[in-house]
Order: structure tokens, then sequence, then C-alpha cells
């Protein structure tokens, strides 16, 4: 038996997994550092809680999550797509704070700062997902899926033609790919999942308030990717697995929660800060930090 | 008729740019016969590149036309000018640094991409043809061991050949090059001779920038002589190397 404990540092690592594996896609594959890859998070979670407490069935939930984040992302660059790099970023991270001061502000639908209860878990199979074992196979499904779908995709020519727009984006151009329709087409993917993994995270802990998605929160992702090495899948498993239990660590010594939350955003900074510093490749990075 | 349209297979008509102040060209018209190498010398600063960047789609120029199989491309985007059959090399090697050299020239021969029919690769036979095409564009250059080696690993001299191997793999009726031995050892130099070469044999069409003036002269059918931001002569290298004020403008007193 599964101590249930035990039970929920997998299921944070596999929801994390499937964020993490999406954002190597558009920033380590596709050379789009999204700031705003937590707010895309937030939006699928909204989206799930929303559609749930107004009965929709659960694989329309899914669905609206995934493809209205998609569609968020999808806008979000076919606005920025013919920026350079750094200011495609900075766009993304003002959109973060765009993301949360609506979620505080439009109240009809997210509930505004109380955040929404009552998010309901997919009810196929007599509500088994109720129990948090099945719900761990549940993500370990979309992990599986996640996982083998990126993998596939950038192997395939597109994924090919991704990784040349991160390289140059000009010499890409010069062999008359279409730089800006890869450039949409890779977040917009990037979105779909990274709004599944919200969705994942909402049916989880059925209560989601604008707390969890701040852009301090970007922190813990941008470690994972970083320390995994920007586009490699393998080493986003890894690193994925290392940085969410780490803090664990810190619970065993028992420290007072006041600092037990600080303690962790200052762990991944300094941690951020030493891997550029120190191993900007990672784990097993194929692509040097520029 | 036959005459106009083979004039019209690559015609520059009168193209000025001028940024901010300084004009990098003023009023650069020629043509170029197809099946030829012609190149572009000048002293720095004469607008080579520019009408290089002007051509490719990199920039707008101020005015003028530039004429390629009888169709104005003057306002087109770089992908699309590249896929009406305009192949560019440019003047520093620009791989794809963290892909391997097959993925590289792969690049060079997949096209739409980013269409859904092959969202998840090429058919298997489409993908055979293009292996060989590499295997045998790779033969005799010394890098067939290399082909799966990181890009950004290679020397500047083989990142240099592998890059003018993709330009030729990439569809085109018209290979254009920014210095292509620029940076290159002697041995090296002789190998993208002979490629150029080679592939004008195979009624291919050249035009290309070269501060190398022996390199230059030993390919060309046709130099152009440029100079503050037009040309300024033509013709054929041995008339070229007499010409006064080529002679003046260019190897200087």
């Amino acid at each position: 038996m599964l101590s249930s404990y035990f039970i929920h540092l997998l299921i944070t690592i596999g929801i994390y997994l499937v964020s993490a594996l999406s954002l190597q896609l558009a920033c380590g594959f596709s050379g789009m550092l999204n700031f705003g890859h937590i707010s895309f998070f937030c939006i699928g979670a909204y989206i799930y809680g929303y559609m749930t407490i107004i009965g929709a069935p659960f694989w329309l939930c899914f669905l609206a999550a995934s493809a209205g984040t998609a569609l968020v992302a999808m806008v979000i660059a076919m606005l920025t797509g013919k920026l350079r790099g750094d200011y495609f970023s900075l766009t993304t991270l003002g959109f973060s704070y765009f993301v949360i001061a609506t979620i505080l502000n439009w109240r009809e639908v997210t509930n505004g700062p109380l955040g929404l209860p009552g998010i309901l878990r997919p009810d196929f199979l007599n509500n088994i997902l109720n129990d948090d074992r099945y719900f761990l196979m549940f993500v370990l499904v979309g992990v599986i899926l996640t996982y083998f779908f990126v993998s596939r995709l950038v192997a395939s020519p597109l994924g090919k033609v991704m990784q040349a727009v991160r390289d140059d984006e000009l010499a890409a151009k010069i062999l008359g790919k279409n730089t800006y329709k890869t450039k949409i087409i890779s977040l917009s993917i990037s979105g779909f999942l990274v709004g599944f993994a919200g969705s994942l995270y909402a049916a989880y802990v059925m209560y989601i308030g604008p707390g969890g998605f701040y852009a301090s929160e970007m922190l813990l992702l941008l470690c994972i990717v970083i320390f995994g090495g920007l586009a490699s899948i393998r080493g986003t498993v890894i690193s994925t697995m290392i940085l969410v239990l780490l803090p664990e660590i810190m619970r065993f010594v028992s420290l007072p929660t006041t600092i037990l939350g600080p303690g962790r955003q200052v762990l991944y900074s300094v941690l951020l800060l030493a891997l550029i510093v120190y191993k900007p490749r990672g784990i097993d990075g194929k692509v040097e930090l520029q | 008729m036959a005459k106009s349209s083979y004039n019209k297979f690559f015609e520059i008509n009168d193209i000025h740019k001028h940024f901010s102040g300084a004009k990098a060209l003023s009023g650069c018209s020629f043509a170029i016969k197809k099946g030829t190498i012609s190149v572009i010398i000048g002293p720095n600063g004469a607008g080579k590149s520019t009408l290089f960047n002007v051509i490719s789609g990199l920039l707008r120029p101020d005015s003028g036309k530039i004429i390629f199989n009888n169709t104005d491309i003057t306002k087109n985007a770089p992908e699309k000018i590249a896929r009406l059959g305009i192949s560019r090399v440019f003047q520093k090697a620009r791989l794809f640094d963290n892909l391997t050299v097959r993925d590289n020239l792969l690049l060079a021969l997949n096209n739409n991409e980013t269409s859904m029919a092959n969202l998840f690769g090429v058919p298997k036979n489409v993908a055979q043809k293009h292996m060989l095409e590499i295997s045998s564009s790779l033969e005799g250059l010394g890098l067939t061991s290399s082909i799966d080696k990181i890009a950004r690993d290679l020397s500047y001299g083989q990142q240099r050949l592998v890059e003018i191997v993709r330009a030729i793999l990439f569809p085109h009726s018209i290979l254009i090059l920014d210095e292509p031995v620029n940076g290159v050892a002697q041995k090296l130099k002789d190998k993208i001779r002979d490629m150029l070469l080679r592939q004008k044999e195979l009624g291919d069409t050249i035009l290309m920038i070269e501060h190398n003036i022996d390199f230059a002269f030993s390919v060309a059918d046709t130099v152009f002589v440029m100079d503050k931001g037009k040309i300024i002569a033509k013709g054929s290298p041995t008339s070229i190397r007499n010409n006064k004020t080529v002679i003046d403008a260019y190897f200087g007193n």
C-alpha cells in the first residue's frame, strides 16, 4: 500500500511533469522563453474548475481547458511572433500579471480572491477518481501520453523546424520555413498541454485560488527546465522528480510554515542562479543557454 | 520573345536603399544569365551585402525592382523568396548549431513541415530519397563520417561546407553566396570551387560576392564590379582585370 503522502507527491510530480514538458517544448525546443507559462496553467485550471461547477461533462471540461488555453497561447504567439525573443519573454511576463488581475476582478466567473471551491473530479466509474490512488493512475496516463507526444513531435520534421527557428530564425526563413507559423503552432501545442496540466491540478486539489499562480511560481518550472537541460526530455523527467522532492526534505526538519513557504522560493532562486553560473547546460542539456 | 524571357531570368533594376542618410545602394542594376557563375567584387562598404539582403527579402529597398523568372519579387517575405527558388549562404556560417549535420541538411530538403499532412513525418520513400541525396552530396567532401555530429562541434571550414551543401540541396534555380571561401583553408577552397563548377555543369546559376580575387576570377563567367552602391563595370574576368576604372576603384592606388 502506498501511503497517502507518497501518492500526493507522485501526483504533484506528474502534474509538474506535464507542465515542464510543455514548457520545454516552447522554451527548450522552440526558443520561446515563456514567462507566462504559469498563467497558461492557471487558465487551464480555471476553465476546468468553472466548467465542472456549471455541470459540463468531464471530457468537455478537459477539452475546453486544453483547447481554451491553446487558443490563448495562439493569440499570444500571433501578437508576439514577429518580436525578438527577449521581447516575447517580457510580453509573456506582463501577460501573467494580466491574468492574475483578471482572476481577481472577474468575480462572476472566478469568484475573485476567494477562489473557486467545489471543483469536481471526472465522474466516471462511480466516481472512482475521488480516490487519490486511482486519480494517480489517471494522472499517470496523462503524463505518459504527454511524454510520448512531445518526444515524437520534437523528432518529427515539424519539431526540427522548431529547433531550427530556435537556433537561427533568419537561416530558417532562408530555407523557406514559415517561422511565424512554426512559433504559433509550437506555443499553441505547449498551451494545450499545460492547460491540461492545469485542469489535472484543479481536479486534484478541487479548490483553486489566484494565490497559486503568481509569477513567482514560475520559478520552479524554470528551474526544472534549466536543471534538466534545455531540449532534453529525459533531463526534464529527472529534474522534475528531484526538484519537487527537494523542498520535502525541509518538511522533515520541522521548520515553522512561515519559513517553509518563503524558504522554498529562496531555495529555487539560489538553485536557478547556481545553475546559470555553474552548470548552464543542466543534467542533460542539448542546447547552450544564451 | 526568346530574348526578353532570357533577359528576365534574374534582373536587378535600379535598386536604391539608404540607412539614415548613408546611401548603401544607389541605382544598382544588372542582369544575370541562366546557367552561369557571376561574381560581384568591390571594396568594403560598396553595398554588396546590402544588395544580397535586399534580394533575399531581409531588407526592403527604397525603390527599384528585382525580377526573377519574369516576376517582381521585390516585396515578398524572405521565406517566400526562398521558396520561389533563391537559395542563399550568408557571410558567416549560419548552421542550426544544436542540430546534427543530417538534420541541417534534411531541413533543406523537407518542405511544408507546418502543414497538418506531415506533422509527424514524411512518407518512407521520400525519406529514403532524401537520405540518398544527402549522402551523395557529402561524398568527396570528407563529411560522411560527420553526418551525425552536432553542427557546432564541426570546424569552421566544415561548417562552411555543410552550409553550402545545404544551400545546394535546397530546391532552387539560383544560388547566392556571400563570400563562400572567407576564412576557409586552401584545401577547402579548392573543394568549394569544384562544387560550384559542378553545380554549373548541372545547369545551376550562381551569383556570389567574393573578396578573394583569385578565387573569384577562377570560377566567374561574368564579373560585376560594385562601388558606392552601384555596378561600375561588368565583363569577363580578363576584361575586368584590364579595365582602367576598375583598377582605380578597386585595386586602388
